[in-house]
This record gives structure tokens, sequence and C-alpha cells, in this order.
């Protein structure tokens, strides 16, 4: 007869206190561990605004276009002198839209009085200089001033150019000879030209 | 059994009162509009700033000459991390008129994963937080941004 047989009351008394040292062993050893490091967080958030700006650096003050006294007489006035050119304003601006993808244009037109009859005048924007951040925009070709809106720079998206002189997209205006039978001897004349920044 | 059970019972109860907590109290919102205004062709230059007091942590069930460290996170929701946030510790908190806080009072770069943030002793209530964003540009598509800040209390 084995001890086992013999001492059975003794046998569950053991079995008992074995099993109340694992429990209270792994109650323990969990509680503990779990018990080490404990967090808690709280919102942060940010809202950034829809931006559209523009503005023509180094200011917005008149610029004065002249067509040359002709050469031969009777002839046409000469519209390739510098004084028929100007290249001294920049186009700045700052954009920050809703959405990726969506763009914005730069419209021109003429907002104030007319061009002579028998002139016209183009302006030219150029590549953006590489200054400022984001998705600048593309010039279109030449456009011919008029009082209809034309797009003169596309697909801006989530961008700025810089501000000042020599940032964004430089702008050159030139006077040219349209028909010369129809030219009105007006001394002087003055526009407005309005630039305007829309989604595209 | 009965007993097995009271004894699990009660170990699981001192275990869950001496427990160490961390408590964040606040919520932040940096509304851009009203820090900031540019002039057209600039970026945003300027970083913006919370109040000092934007967020209060509480340390506390901590058992008797503990140490403790935190640190700091965060995790995103809708987030754009050309935005880059930075956390300070801006007071020492309430700790019976001693000094129990240390470390934290420079501004640090928050990250997705946790760094450490600052450390302790015993029990520390109120603990001022301030935060900075920076890399702010108009380059950013305009829209709500969202993340959560996660403060994790390890004991020593």
């Amino acid at each position: 007869m084995n001890w086992k047989a013999k001492y059975p009351r003794t046998l569950l008394k053991i079995s008992k206190l074995a099993m109340v040292l694992s429990l209270s062993t792994l109650t323990l050893s969990e509680a503990s561990a779990q018990r080490y490091w404990d967090d808690d967080d709280h919102p942060l958030s940010l809202s950034m605004p829809q931006i559209s700006l523009i503005t023509i650096m180094p200011n917005n003050s008149a610029i004065t276009l002249e067509l040359g006294v002709p050469t031969i007489p009777g002839g046409p006035p000469r519209d390739d002198l510098k004084e028929s050119k100007d290249s001294s304003k920049w186009l700045n601006y700052t954009c920050s839209r809703r959405g990726r993808r969506s763009r914005r244009s730069v419209d021109v037109q003429i907002t104030q009085g007319s061009i002579p009859t028998g002139l016209k005048i183009s302006v030219t924007a150029s590549r953006v200089q590489p200054y400022g951040k984001g998705q600048r925009g593309r010039p279109t070709s030449k456009v011919w001033l008029s009082t209809n809106s034309q797009t003169l720079i596309q697909d801006i998206g989530n961008c700025n150019t810089g501000r000042g002189r020599q940032r964004g997209h430089r702008l050159t205006y030139h006077l040219q000879l349209d028909d010369f039978n129809q030219l009105d001897a007006e001394p002087t004349s003055s526009i407005t030209v309005t630039y305007t920044i829309s989604d595209q | 059994m009965k007993k097995i059970g009271l004894l699990i019972a009660t170990l699981a109860f001192f275990s869950a009162a001496f427990a160490q907590d961390i408590v964040v109290q606040g919520k932040v919102e940096f509304n851009f509009s009203k820090h900031c205004s540019i002039r057209a062709g600039e970026d945003y230059s300027t970083y913006l700033t919370s109040d000092a007091d934007a967020v209060n942590i509480d340390i506390k069930k901590l058992q008797k000459n503990r140490y403790w460290t935190v640190a700091v996170s965060k995790r995103d929701i809708d987030w754009d991390n050309q935005v880059k946030i930075f956390v300070c510790r801006s007071s020492n908190g309430n700790a019976n008129g001693k000094r129990r806080v240390w470390g934290g009072t420079n501004f640090q770069r928050v990250h997705n994963l946790p760094c450490y943030f600052f450390g302790g002793f015993e029990k520390v209530s109120n603990i001022d937080i301030q935060y900075q964003l920076r890399g702010l540009s108009t380059s950013i598509e305009s829209k709500d941004y969202y993340t959560n800040i996660v403060y994790t209390l390890y004991e020593d």
C-alpha cells in the first residue's frame, strides 16, 4: 500500500495548498506587471484657413508705354523701342485652399479706360522664380489686354511665391501698333489693369 | 474554493488601489486665422504657441518613494507631418510645496513613438504643458487636422 492510498486527506490538503499558492503567485505577478505603466491622451487640432492673396510688386504705381517717332516721313510710329515695353512689375501671390487637387488661376483684364484705337497692349508672365514653396502657377501664352477677363497664370495649388522684386512672375507689357490707319492721335491715355486670383 | 476566490479578489483590489495613474486634462485647438496674418506672396513665418497651461497633468496613486518618468507621443487621426508638434513642461506642478519634477522644460518634438519627456518623484498634480507648432506653410492644404497627444507614465 503506497502513501497516497494511506493518506488521502493529506494529499487533498497538499493539492489545495499548491493551488492557492500558484494562483496567488500568478495574481501578484500579473498585477505588478500590468501596473508599471499607465497612459492618457488629449486631442490637438489645427485649423488651416483658405487664403488667396495677390499683389503687384514693387508697387502698383503707373507705368508708361510710348511709341517711337516714325523713321520715315508718313511712316508708322515705331513699337520696337524699349519705351514701348515695361518689365518692372512682378506678380506675387499666396494661395491655400481645400482639396489637394483644386487649382486657382490669375486672370487679367482692363477695368478702367480703354486702349486707343489702332494700338494694342500685350502682357506676358514669366515662369515663376525659384522662391517660395508649393505648387506655384504656370503662365499661359501672351495675353492681349481687353475688358474681357483672360487667364494669365494657371494651375496654382497651395503655395506662395515670395514677396517683392525677383519673386513670383515678372510681368512684361508691350505696346504695339495694331492698325496704323485707325490710329487715333490722342497724346496720352490711361488704363487700369486688374489681376484676379480665383478658382480655376 | 471560496477562500481562494476571496484571496484573488483581495489581491486584485489592492493591486488596483496602489497602481500609478496619469490624468491628462484639456484639449488644444490652434486656429490659425486668429493667430497670424500674412501678405500676398508670403508664407507663415511664425510658430504657433499655445497657452502655457494648455494642458494639465496629474500623477497620482503612486506607492511611497517611487520615481517615475513620462513619455510623450502622438497618435495621428488626420495630420500633415510637415507640421511639427513641440511640447514643453511649463510648471513644476503641486507636490505639497516640494519640487518633485525635472526635465522637459525645453521644447522637444513629439513623434509617433514615445520619447522621454520628464521625470519625477511620488505624486504631483497640475503640471502645466505648453505646445508649439512649427513648419506651418501655405503649401499645406487648407483644412482641419487632428491628432491625439499621448502621455505614458512609467514607474521606475
